[in-house]
């Protein structure tokens, strides 16, 4: 899948899905091209990010998106 | 007396799971008639466009209960500790069901991994629940650690087999008095649940005992009742066992006597 911004290529995984992104990209764009209509939260490379941090969290080509959502559990 | 939590009182003893129920309306049904306050979920991956997530968000919230994520899955300190972090912030407590597996054959808790990732859990300011194994001495390390609730298990994930080890149960719960301690796992029918309440267990958790029944809601029912029965035994006394026979009934002018 590919969502084209700027010039420089990133190849990210969200959720073991190959995505790739033209130019400096934030966590916020890429969970916007990720199209997840639920509550979630996120990991990147096995690291929490908080909400309040996904502007600011640049990604760098290789990084790996965990975004996660409720489910029932015992 | 009602069950505490972390300081905080329930009225049921009785925590429940909200998986495997063959329906969401069978499943609210159920943890109604269970009466519990408390309910477990988790976190998953979910695909790009799917919404699932948010259905089963929205239908556990309604039940207005209040939540205990789990780290189901995970087989490291540090997997749990990602975890723990989003579940806090997406579920909104800091609550945990700490849960790491060291055998995926039983799902048998790794307990080096557990008090470690304890350890980690409590110092970021989590009140941690770890499931673990009926062994004492991993129990009271966790208590130590400043866990003040431990959850062993009855028997594995699952299975249903009831209280495999009672003596090293009663013993936990011996050595162990001001822990708060909750069965966790393997409970397969109510009288599994009014045994432990019985030995002084301060609360039973269990998912596939309810969610698999033939008809969930009555089981759900089953097992409310008899928790309170163990409860109520236990804080009544039970009377000690005896080696020989002692009549009820008085043998004084018994009619008869030696007649023969």
């Amino acid at each position: 899948m590919t969502c084209l911004h700027k010039s420089l290529l990133l190849t990210i995984t969200i959720n073991g899905q190959v995505f790739e992104f033209n130019g400096e990209t934030n966590l916020a764009t890429a969970l916007v091209c990720y199209q997840l209509d639920s509550t979630f939260a996120c990991a990147v490379n096995g690291v929490f990010i908080g909400k309040d941090q996904y502007q600011q969290t640049l990604l760098t080509s290789g990084d790996s998106i965990d975004v996660l959502v409720p489910i029932v559990g015992g | 007396m009602k069950l505490s939590i972390y300081g905080t009182a329930l009225n049921s003893r009785l925590l429940i799971g909200s998986a495997l129920y063959p329906s969401p309306e069978v499943m609210n049904k159920a943890v109604k008639a269970s009466g519990s306050e408390v309910i477990t979920l988790s976190l998953k991956r979910q695909s790009t466009g799917a919404n699932g997530g948010e259905k089963i968000w929205q239908h556990i919230q309604s039940l207005g209960l209040k939540l205990l994520p789990n780290s189901a899955g995970c087989k490291s300190a540090d997997e749990v500790y990602t975890l723990a972090q989003m579940s806090r912030e997406l579920f909104q407590t800091d609550w945990f069901k700490l849960e790491v597996i060291g055998d995926d054959y039983n799902l048998q808790p790794d307990p080096i991994e557990l008090l470690k990732s304890a350890e980690q859990l409590l110092k970021a300011g989590f009140k941690v629940l770890p499931y673990c194994t009926d062994d004492l001495v991993l129990c009271q390390r966790l208590y130590d650690l400043g866990c003040e609730v431990i959850m062993p298990w009855a028997s594995p994930i699952g299975t249903g087999k009831g209280l495999m080890n009672p003596y090293n149960l009663e013993t936990i719960r011996l050595r162990l008095p001001q822990a708060t301690l909750i069965i966790d796992a393997g409970i397969g029918k109510p009288s599994d649940a009014c045994l432990a309440m019985e030995m002084g267990y301060d609360g039973v958790l269990l998912n596939s005992a309810v969610a698999l029944a033939d008809n969930p809601v009555v089981m759900a029912a089953a097992f409310a009742q008899a928790i309170k029965a163990g409860t109520q035994a236990y804080v009544a006394g039970i009377m000690p066992t005896r080696q020989t026979a002692h009549p009820s009934t008085p043998t004084l002018d018994t009619p008869f006597w030696h007649q023969n």
